[in-house]
């Protein structure tokens, strides 16, 4: 019988100090007087047009939606549906949703060679993922998630970036001793989003509970990561001079207004022009998606409520596309004044 | 044979279920039972433990095979990417272009979507005409129907703002 030959798998991506998430992290207050701006996860949506109008609006760091270990070590229709990519989607965050070390490990060597750092989900308090021992459940197990970061950095050392997105306990010093843990098992950061896994997104986030876990882990000298309500350009300083992150990550805040680490208080319309032509070219999302993530800009930028309800009636893309052209001046990638316009342009007179 | 358990030590475990009084809200420690595979149990919504299978090492290894060497890692669009293909020859039959597979569609619909964006109409509409007949020869039991009615709209469309020829 003939013997398969083994495959040969690639090295992870080299790190150098333009792509290496820590080194940014650690240095960003040093070069650009200011704290390192992260585009967390969000499910479905942190895809590739999406990220790269994070980039396009000064996010330092950028991650993928949560991808299941488990489906994308089996099926590859599931490889294909979770992660696309390109040359300048960089430095990427992928993040996993993982319940063990084996899975890891292989999703580890499968995504290593294509992203500039892996981040395990230990925030996602959808029930389903829970159940699964997935995501948030993983701050309740805190066995699991050193013995999962410890294999990972044992096999990689400092050629794989590794960092866990945790939620707070009820009892913040439960957090202080998983993260110690976290650390002691070679982590390279912590992102720590300081609500519980019951806290609701409507209520503020505690950004003194976060500043309490730092203060007690400071001896380990590992960056941390503030996450939780940054809307707003002046919220990345707030919350980093409060708290005493490295970093701020932005999630919610940047469905809406991509453009927010670059100073706009609101959504411009250049943003809208961008996404336009990145989901044009990448192919890559569905239309709901496209109308959702449209849909969550133009509301930031106090469209009226009709207008809304049309563009949400419409039902396909070029559909939704011949809705902009019927009420707004909407420019294509290489027309002058692509990508930079601020206010909506209006056709209609309202 | 003794029936699998969820460890339910952790206290945090308790204090949530008492807090919220409610089904659903106890975290799972997955148990592992097999660490070379991944097989781990967790608990279903119903409470009862269910196994998750684990994937051989010559399972893996075929993953790997197909990851690396068939689909190059995962998939790359750069900008322009399209430019440098003609979603006309994807149409020849072959197995990579298999019209049946969802994402093959999807692929050349985006073709006839981006010409529509970059009001190329007369390509756009050259190759709806095409898709639109492709499609309909396969589509069974109309669950095409609405790729096809996005074909119509681009086809009509396109006759209205292009000089068609």
């Amino acid at each position: 019988m003939e013997t398969k030959k083994k495959v040969v798998i690639p090295r992870p991506k080299p790190l150098t100090s333009e792509n290496d998430p820590l080194h940014i992290i650690k240095t960003r207050m040093v070069t650009h007087n200011r704290p390192a701006t992260i585009a967390g996860p969000m499910v479905r949506y942190s895809k590739l047009p999406f990220r790269q109008i994070c980039r396009d609006y000064n996010a330092d760091i950028v991650y993928s939606p949560m991808i299941l270990a488990r489906e994308f070590v089996r099926n590859e229709h599931a490889r294909q549906a979770d992660f696309s990519r390109n040359s300048s989607d960089t430095p990427l965050i992928v993040q996993v949703g993982v319940n063990n070390v084996t899975d890891l490990l292989k999703f580890c060597e499968m995504v290593a060679p294509y992203c500039d750092g892996i981040g395990i989900n230990c925030g996602c308090p959808i029930k389903e993922q829970i159940r699964e021992g997935i995501g948030c459940a993983l701050i309740y197990n805190p066995d699991l998630l050193s013995s999962m970061v410890r294999t990972v950095k044992e096999k990689y050392k400092d050629t794989l970036r590794l960092e866990t997105k945790i939620r707070i306990h009820d009892d913040l010093d439960t957090t202080v001793e998983l993260c110690r843990r976290v650390c002691d098992a070679g982590a390279d950061w912590i992102t720590i989003h300081g609500r519980t896994r019951r806290t609701r997104s409507s209520q503020p986030v505690n950004l003194d509970a976060i500043k309490y876990i730092i203060s007690k882990i400071k001896d380990k000298n590992i960056p941390v990561v503030a996450n939780g309500d940054c809307f707003q350009l002046s919220d990345v300083t707030r919350i980093a001079d409060y708290t005493g992150a490295n970093a701020v990550m932005a999630v919610r805040g940047l469905l809406e207004n991509p453009a927010l680490f670059s100073g706009y208080g609101r959504c411009p319309w250049g943003c809208i022009e961008r996404f336009w032509y990145r989901t044009i070219e990448y192919t890559c999302l569905p239309f709901q998606l496209t109308q959702h993530h449209l849909f969550c800009m133009l509301e930031n930028m106090q469209l009226s409520k009709s207008l809304l309800k049309e563009l949400m009636s419409t039902k396909s893309l070029p559909e939704m596309l011949d809705w902009f052209e019927d009420n707004f001046e909407l420019k294509r990638y290489g027309e002058k004044g692509f990508g930079e316009r601020v206010e909506i342009p209006y056709i209609k007179i309202e | 044979m003794e029936s699998l358990k969820i460890d339910d030590s952790n206290t945090d475990n308790e204090v949530f279920t008492k807090q919220n009084g409610k089904k659903d809200q106890a975290v799972t420690k997955p148990i592992a039972i097999d660490s070379t595979t991944g097989e781990v149990v967790v608990r279903k919504s119903t409470g009862k433990a269910k196994i998750r299978k684990g994937q051989s090492e010559e399972e893996y290894q075929n993953q790997l095979d197909h990851y690396f060497n068939v689909e190059k890692g995962p998939t790359i669009t750069e900008d322009n990417w399209m430019d440098s293909i003609d979603p006309l020859d994807m149409l020849n039959d072959n197995i990579e272009n298999d019209l049946s597979i969802k994402n093959v569609r999807h692929k050349l619909t985006s073709f006839c979507e981006r010409y529509y964006y970059y009001k190329r109409y007369q390509e756009c509409y050259n190759l709806a005409i095409k898709l639109r007949e492709k499609y309909q020869a396969i589509n069974k039991k109309n669950k095409m129907d609405r790729e096809i009615e996005g074909l119509d709209y681009l086809i009509d469309k396109c006759i209205l703002k292009g000089d068609i020829s």
